[in-house]
């Protein structure tokens, strides 16, 4: 009984980040239309920061030493962890601003990233995208002192303060929380002034120019809240798994988010709800199947991503729209339409 | 001056940047669209060369003509069965980009599941496996090379002078020019265009299987190959101007020189940087042409030479 | 005689409508001026013709045959050639091998054949043949997209501004040698012209098209008669 649930937990604290994820896609492809193909970089962004700061920052409060960091990390973190579990109150605090860091360093990422996508053509920056998440990687895998290279970084947990169940529960029901929260500000933002520029911006970017609109920094704006909204799940990420690894930070990782996005619908928030979910219960059914599956000389995986290839190339073909298609926007009334 | 070894390296890696970001030049001209799936073509190629020395016992060398056609169907049948159905429904750019990253994943995975199957099969490692062992040595100028440098040079001269002869000399590879250059005039003319680009694309894939047999003799190679070779191939083909054949060429041959001589300066002392970073070097290449001269230096030519001509 | 035959055209772009109604008759050794001020569906009525752009409602007759159905391409073997006003030569390409791919349908033996008749008839380009396109001047690109369509015998020439970002001299030189498909080799030629003063002197008979509507169809010679009209659409040209 216990196993279902902590399953079901564990299912929707993924999900809770992979929905922050397509929501933040969402509003930078679907709305803006800008193709951001290096996600997992922003989203590494907020994880590494996670990583690399949480254990360092608190280990002289917990009177850990950090001496021969690289080597000790896991211990370093076990200890400042138990320090943690009994300080509730710091916990959260913790939680809160590393959460808070986490969605700076992706919204700082964003901005630097604003640069060049907004200049280049978009053939031009998905290279140049994929090419900077790569870098990202290759510098976390040979720079120790960022998260301890090859070996990757353990991080403290936050909800040390409870135990057993309590704090699976707790756990899933906080990330949760900041998903339907971010979810919802997206939801906000869609239907607002501002949302409705972004999609002008996306249709018809002369004619915005022409309207005086300033179509760069609206585009840059996009993309450094989605970032930020990467970068806050990347360090939900690094606090649920309690781990830091530079392989966090693959190119799949960016693939998958546009799976669910197209699957769900470009354009629209529920399409990114949904997709997430369809994506991921798929997944997890071949995860579970794998179990019962057996004498096959290869991993599992590998099927999973080739059919996933597969039913992306076949929606791209013969539904680009995905399940739940953008509505153009309704005049409801005549004095919305006098208003806008 | 420079050690021997690293020279070989250098022209070695090179050539196969060179054959790669031809064929990554070659299919962008035709839908305008990097193909993210290239990379794995070359690690197809790696594949089939190995699976025909393990299993027939076949030298490498021997398995460019195999390697050549297989990794071309390869490349032929992802146009014809994705490329192709989608361009023609409208998509754009992002979708068939968003389509190429499909195909890299099912191209990749596949390749994992081949080198388990093969694995299980073989009872031997199909990761991490070299050629080198299989090659020869050359002596020349009193220096001791290995073959992989000589059979790589010739096959990229090869590849140039039979690929010049083509286009300008034959009445179809003429026509591939002009359909490049201008589809809609050059099927007005009776050019079936859609023919121009199959052609093109299974060139391309052809041409990286190549790359992929030489590949195994001077790196580790495995399913993820591929993937690494990628982002150099970015760069070799803006650093050429995506829009030039020639260029490809150039830009392979100067990405490849600049990675394996730049890694290796940065090596020692005072910098002594790790060699991981190696890739890196690649990656910092494509943000500065980026930065300086986004057209790749094919661009920058023209400017330089009408300064001189009014002179 | 009648080579091409336009009636009631209504024609435009995806959804939108730029032609409304036009008619038009081109025969053998003819030239059909259409002239009219800027945006006036000139140019949407040759691609029209042409297979390039949207028929709402109208017939387009080519000696006899309704092209309604027919492929652009195949209107192009069927003897219609259509010069549009920009990208219509190769520049990455020499003269011949521009020259060789007009004559990409046209059987080998031919070829060499009609080759020399279209150097022949145009001397300028048989002095270039073996440049690359980019590096000749504005006349004598237009001079190879004419020879381009002349190479494959067509029997309907239609040119969209041809003298169009040309210096006088060089545009003069263009207008002989349309003069010359209509006098030496017996064409139907339909131009598109902004220069209408030129257009209506060599030309047969003229269509004025404004805002999309024919406003006068008939021989030129009248429509230059008709100070009204020529004032108010054809400006000072």
């Amino acid at each position: 009984m216990i196993d279902i649930l902590r399953l079901l937990l564990d299912f929707v604290a993924l999900y809770s980040i992979y929905l922050i994820l397509s929501v933040s896609l969402n509003l930078e492809y679907g709305y803006t239309g800008i193709p951001n193909f290096g996600k997992v970089l922003f989203f590494a962004g907020g994880a590494f920061v996670v990583g690399a700061v949480t254990a360092r920052m608190l280990a002289p409060l917990a009177g850990v030493s950090l001496a021969d960091y690289k080597l000790r990390n896991v211990v370093v973190s076990s200890q400042v962890t138990s320090f943690l579990s009994s300080n509730p109150l710091l916990s959260m605090g913790v939680l809160f601003s590393m959460l808070v860091l986490g969605a700076l360093v992706g919204a700082i990422l964003g901005w630097i990233a604003s640069y060049p996508a907004i200049r280049l053509r978009e053939d031009y920056l998905g290279m140049t995208l994929v090419v900077a998440g790569e870098i990202m990687r290759r510098i976390a895998l040979n720079y120790d002192p960022l998260i301890c290279g090859t070996l990757g970084v353990a991080v403290p947990s936050p909800y040390s303060f409870l135990r057993g169940i309590t704090l699976d529960v707790f756990r899933t029901g906080f990330m949760f929380g900041v998903a339907m929260l971010v979810w919802y500000l997206a939801e906000r933002l869609a239907h607002s002034p501002f949302g409705r520029l972004l999609r002008a911006v996306r249709d018809n970017e002369l004619a915005a120019e022409a309207l005086g609109k300033d179509v760069v920094k609206v585009r840059a704006i996009a993309l450094v809240v989605g970032s930020g909204m990467a970068g806050l799940a990347g360090a939900l990420y690094a606090f649920y798994t309690g781990v830091v690894h530079p392989n966090d930070c693959v190119p799949i990782r960016t693939f998958v988010v546009w799976v669910m996005v197209i699957i769900g619908g470009a354009g629209n928030n529920t399409g990114a709800a949904l997709g997430s979910l369809i994506y991921l219960g798929v997944e997890k059914i071949i995860a579970i199947a794998k179990y019962y599956v057996h004498g096959i000389p290869f991993e599992i995986n590998y099927v999973s991503y080739i059919a996933l290839g597969i039913a992306l190339i076949l929606l791209l073909m013969f539904k680009p729209e995905g399940l739940v298609p953008e509505r153009p926007p309704q005049i409801r009334s005549r004095s919305e339409a006098g208003e806008s | 001056m420079l050690p021997v070894e690293v020279i070989i390296d250098a022209i070695t890696f090179s050539n196969l940047l060179a054959l790669l970001a031809l064929g990554l030049t070659l299919t962008y001209l035709t839908l305008k669209v990097p193909n993210f799936a290239h990379g794995d073509l070359v690690a197809a190629g790696v594949y089939v060369a190995f699976s025909l020395h393990k299993l027939c016992g076949i030298h490498p060398y021997l398995a460019i003509p195999v390697a050549f056609l297989v990794c071309g169907a390869i490349s032929l049948a992802s146009y014809l069965l994705v490329y192709r159905p989608l361009w023609r429904r409208g998509a754009g750019i992002v979708t068939l980009m968003i389509a190429s990253i499909a195909v890299e994943i099912v191209l990749r995975s596949g390749l994992h599941i081949y080198a388990d199957v093969l694995s299980s099969h073989l009872k031997t490692f199909t990761r991490g496996f070299s050629f080198a062992w299989l090659d020869w040595s050359v002596e020349m100028y009193g220096r001791t090379l290995t073959f992989v440098v000589i059979a790589s040079t010739c096959t990229l001269m090869a590849v140039t002078i039979s690929l010049y002869l083509f286009l300008s000399k034959t009445r179809f590879g003429t026509a591939m020019r002009a359909a490049i250059e201008n589809p809609s005039l050059a099927s007005s003319l009776g050019i079936n265009v859609d023919l121009v680009y199959a052609v093109s694309w299974f060139l391309a894939g052809a041409l990286a299987g190549v790359a992929g047999v030489f590949l195994p003799f001077r790196m580790p190679s495995d399913p993820e190959v591929g993937w690494e070779m990628l982002l150099r191939t970015f760069t070799a083909s803006i650093l050429g101007g995506l829009e030039s054949l020639m260029g490809a060429i150039l830009g392979g041959l100067l990405t490849g020189f600049a990675e394996v001589l730049g890694i290796y300066v940065l090596s020692k002392p005072p910098v002594s940087l790790s060699t991981a970073y190696r890739p890196a070097i690649s990656c910092a290449l494509f943000i500065m042409v980026l930065l300086v001269a986004p057209g790749g230096i094919t661009s920058l030519d023209w400017r330089r030479v009408l300064r001189w001509r009014r002179k | 005689m009648v080579v091409l035959r336009v009636k009631d055209l209504v024609a435009g772009y995806g959804n939108l409508r730029v032609l409304f109604g036009a008619n038009l008759e081109v025969r053998r050794r003819e030239i059909v001026a259409i002239v009219g001020p800027n945006g006036s569906g000139k140019s949407t009525l040759l691609k029209a013709i042409a297979g390039l752009a949207t028929v709402f409602s109208g017939r387009i007759l080519f000696d006899g045959v309704d092209m309604t159905a027919v492929k652009p391409h195949e209107r192009a073997r069927m003897g219609l050639a259509y010069l549009p006003q920009t990208d219509n030569v190769f520049s990455r390409l020499t003269v011949r091998e521009n020259l060789i791919l007009a004559g990409y349908t046209i059987p080998k033996d031919e070829f060499e054949e009609r080759l020399e008749e279209a150097l022949e008839f145009l001397p300028r380009v048989r002095a270039v043949l073996h440049r690359k396109v980019w590096a000749l001047s504005g006349g004598e690109r237009q001079m190879v997209a004419i020879a381009m369509a002349v190479i494959r015998k067509p029997r309907l020439v239609m040119l969209d501004e041809p003298s169009a970002s040309l210096a006088p001299k060089v545009a003069a030189q263009i207008f002989d040698k349309i003069v010359e498909l209509r006098d030496e080799l017996g064409l139907g030629v339909v131009l598109v012209e902004q220069n209408a003063r030129k257009a209506l002197e060599i030309s047969d008979r003229a269509l004025l098209l404004v805002a999309g509507r024919p406003v006068f169809w008939g021989p030129s010679r009248k429509l230059r008669e008709r100070e009204d009209l020529v004032e108010v659409y054809l400006g000072v040209a």
